[in-house]
């Protein structure tokens, strides 16, 4: 990586690390600002398939679920495509992991007990149900 | 109920030894063989498995089978949150930080409630209890689940001398006054029954801090 990207990279952490304060703080438009920023800056340097990006997109996402608004968790849930896409190249080597993700994002789907998008989270729970180790017994609590 | 004091006896020693792992895990990416240790040690206690805390044991079963993964691909922000908090608690404070909002009073910990009013008037208890943020005890995204202030051995001590006339039998005048104007908000004999409990229980607290090097006492205000 070049000096200047390395030095992107380094301000797209630091601004990373801004959201996550704001967002401990309540101050959720600066940390979605921060990250807009961040992830600008990780696709330009970085790539758009990077796995950087699962974090800062973690990041919006949780900011996002903050607002607790079913706007904001629509964004979300776009947002969580797009990490599910990456998470599902990176995590490639973990399957066991893949369930845990599945369900993220139907939880992100899911606004005050209402589904916001029932093909798209049907679709979720199938791939769910058909792993090998889906089922009540790994349900996290 | 909110506005409680919820004070615990901590190992500082402990906690300044983890601190570089609990700096790993705030940095979300794959973690050393030492932090990996802190973390099975964690995995291990039966405090990682309580009712209370299902959540935190299957993140550690999560991060433990994936060496080889940075935590940022896996894991979820506000789990990592858990986790850091979780590892700091279960390690550092006694029984694993457990406690109670309806048991006042227990091995490890002292609840405050009605009791806060009346310990408040004492100017030490004030100036123990009420810290300045460089008192706060500083770790990797403390704040999420409240902070921690943390107490100096001479604030200990200053503890167990302050609860003295407290622990009188009779309680003194002055603190029977003090009573009996919280009177009209709460039972007499109940607040000065709780009042007692608590000192007592805060006694024994401070004497088990005083007793060896690498413990005090940590206190969080309940939201």
């Amino acid at each position: 990586m070049s000096h200047s990207a390395d030095e992107a990279v380094q301000r797209a952490e630091q601004l990373e690390r801004e959201a996550h304060d704001a967002i401990s703080e309540f101050r959720l438009e600066e940390a979605v600002g921060c990250l807009r920023e961040a992830l600008a800056i990780r696709e330009a340097c970085q790539g758009e398939a990077h796995p950087d990006l699962i974090w800062t997109l973690s990041l919006w996402i949780y900011a996002l679920g903050r607002k607790h608004r079913p706007e904001s968790a629509l964004e979300a849930a776009r947002l969580g495509e797009r990490r599910l896409a990456l998470r599902r190249t990176a995590l490639a080597g973990a399957p066991d992991e893949l369930a845990h993700l599945l369900r993220e994002l139907i939880d992100i789907y899911t606004f005050e007990y209402q589904v916001l998008d029932t093909r798209r989270v049907d679709e979720l729970r199938r791939e769910l149900a058909a792993l090998p180790q889906a089922g009540g017994a790994q349900r996290e609590a | 109920m909110a506005g409680e004091l919820l004070i615990q006896t901590i190992d500082i020693a402990r906690f300044r030894a983890i601190l570089p792992a609990l700096d790993e895990l705030d940095a979300a990416r794959a973690l050393s063989l030492e932090s990996r240790v802190v973390l099975q040690e964690a995995a291990a206690s039966p405090f990682a498995h309580s009712r209370w805390r299902t959540s935190f044991a299957v993140l550690l079963g999560r991060i433990l089978s994936h060496p080889e993964l940075e935590l940022r691909v896996f894991l979820e922000p506000r789990e990592l949150d858990r986790v850091i908090e979780g590892v700091m608690q279960v390690l550092c404070f006694e029984n694993g930080a457990e406690s109670s909002l309806v048991i006042p009073v227990g091995p490890n910990w002292v609840t405050l409630d009605i009791a806060r009013a009346v310990f408040g008037d004492f100017d030490w208890f004030r100036a123990i209890f009420y810290p300045n943020r460089e008192d706060l005890l500083a770790y990797p995204r403390a704040g999420f689940e409240g902070r921690y202030g943390v107490l100096s051995r001479e604030d200990v001590a200053r503890v167990a001398v302050g609860l003295q006339p407290l622990l009188d039998d009779p309680i003194p005048s002055e603190i029977t006054a003090r009573l009996q104007m919280l009177a009209d908000h709460f039972d007499v004999l109940t607040l000065s029954q709780e009042v007692r409990a608590a000192a007592e229980g805060l006694a024994r607290l401070a004497a088990k801090a005083l007793s060896r090097e690498e413990l005090t006492l940590a206190h969080t205000s309940l939201l």
